[in-house]
C-alpha cells in the first residue's frame, strides 16, 4: 500500500458528528487541512453521497466507503473514521434503505481504475467483522492504526 | 470473447474491485473475458457493446438490453460466491 498516504493521524474518532453529512464534512476537512485533497473535494464527496450513497451492509457493524472523482485529490490517501454511536447512511445498492454505520473509510484516489491492491485490502478488511469490531472497541487511535496497518500495509 | 461492463457511481473505486474479482474468477475457470469500467451515468450509452452489465450501485436507467447483475456482495462479502457464479454463467 505504498502508493497511498495513511498513518495514525489519518484516523478520526467521530463523537460530535450526528449525521452522515457532518461525518463526511469532518473527514473531508481533515484531508483538506493536510493538503491531501483540493478545496472542491468536500463538496464532491457530499454531492456524490446524495446521488450514489456508499453505505455497505457488511453484517452487524456496517461501513461506508465515500470517495470522489480523482480531480479533487492531490495525494492518494485514506482517512478512517470510527463512530462508537452509529450514524445513518444510505445503502449503495438500495439508496432508499438506511444503514447504521460504525466506520467510514474515506478514499482519496488519484488514479481512476488504479489503487487495485489498496482497494482490495480495504474491502477485505471491512468484510472482516472481527477486525472491524476490534477497531471500534480499541482503547485509542494507536490501537486502531495497528489493526488497519496489519490488514492494509 | 464476451465483454462485461462494470459500473459504479464514479467508475473509479468499487468498479475496480468488482472488475478485478470478475477477471480473477474468469481466469480461474479458463474463460476469456474483456472487463471494462464506467460510471453508472455512462451505462446507457455504452451497454450495447457488451454482453453483461454488472453494477455496485443501483442501476435505475432504462434502455439496456443486456442482462444486469447487482454485485454489492463482491463488496460486502455476503453471498459473494453466488454472485460470481451467476456472472460466470452469463459468460460461458
Amino acid at each position: 500500500m505504498s502508493d497511498i498516504i495513511f498513518n495514525e493521524s489519518m484516523i478520526l474518532k467521530l463523537d460530535g458528528q450526528k449525521t452522515n453529512r457532518e461525518v463526511l464534512s469532518a473527514m473531508a476537512d481533515h484531508l483538506f487541512q493536510k493538503g491531501l485533497v483540493k478545496e472542491t473535494y468536500k463538496e464532491a464527496i457530499l454531492n456524490r453521497e446524495k446521488e450514489f450513497p456508499t453505505g455497505l451492509f457488511t453484517g452487524n457493524l456496517n461501513v461506508a466507503i465515500p470517495h470522489a472523482d480523482t480531480r479533487h485529490v492531490n495525494n492518494a490517501s485514506l482517512c478512517v473514521g470510527i463512530a462508537e454511536n452509529p450514524v445513518k447512511f444510505y445503502a449503495m445498492d438500495e439508496p432508499d434503505n438506511i444503514i447504521d454505520i460504525n466506520m467510514v473509510f474515506m478514499l482519496a484516489l488519484k488514479e481512476a481504475h488504479g489503487h487495485i491492491e489498496m482497494l482490495q485490502k480495504v474491502i477485505s478488511l471491512i468484510q472482516d467483522q472481527e477486525a472491524v469490531e476490534k477497531m471500534i472497541k480499541a482503547k485509542d487511535l494507536k490501537a486502531v492504526y495497528e489493526i488497519v496497518e496489519q490488514h492494509l500495509l | 470473447m464476451k465483454k462485461v461492463l462494470v459500473a459504479c457511481g464514479n467508475g473509479i473505486a468499487t468498479s475496480t474491485v468488482v472488475a478485478t474479482k470478475i477477471r480473477e474468477k474468469c481466469e480461474d475457470n479458463g474463460i476469456p473475458v474483456i472487463v471494462t469500467q464506467c460510471k453508472l451515468l455512462e451505462v446507457e450509452s455504452k451497454a450495447d457493446d457488451y454482453d453483461l452489465l454488472v453494477t455496485t450501485g443501483k442501476f435505475t436507467g432504462g434502455g439496456v438490453n443486456i442482462p444486469v447483475v447487482t454485485a454489492i456482495s463482491l463488496l460486502t462479502g455476503i453471498g459473494e460466491e453466488k454472485t460470481l457464479d451467476e456472472i460466470l454463467a452469463y459468460l460461458k
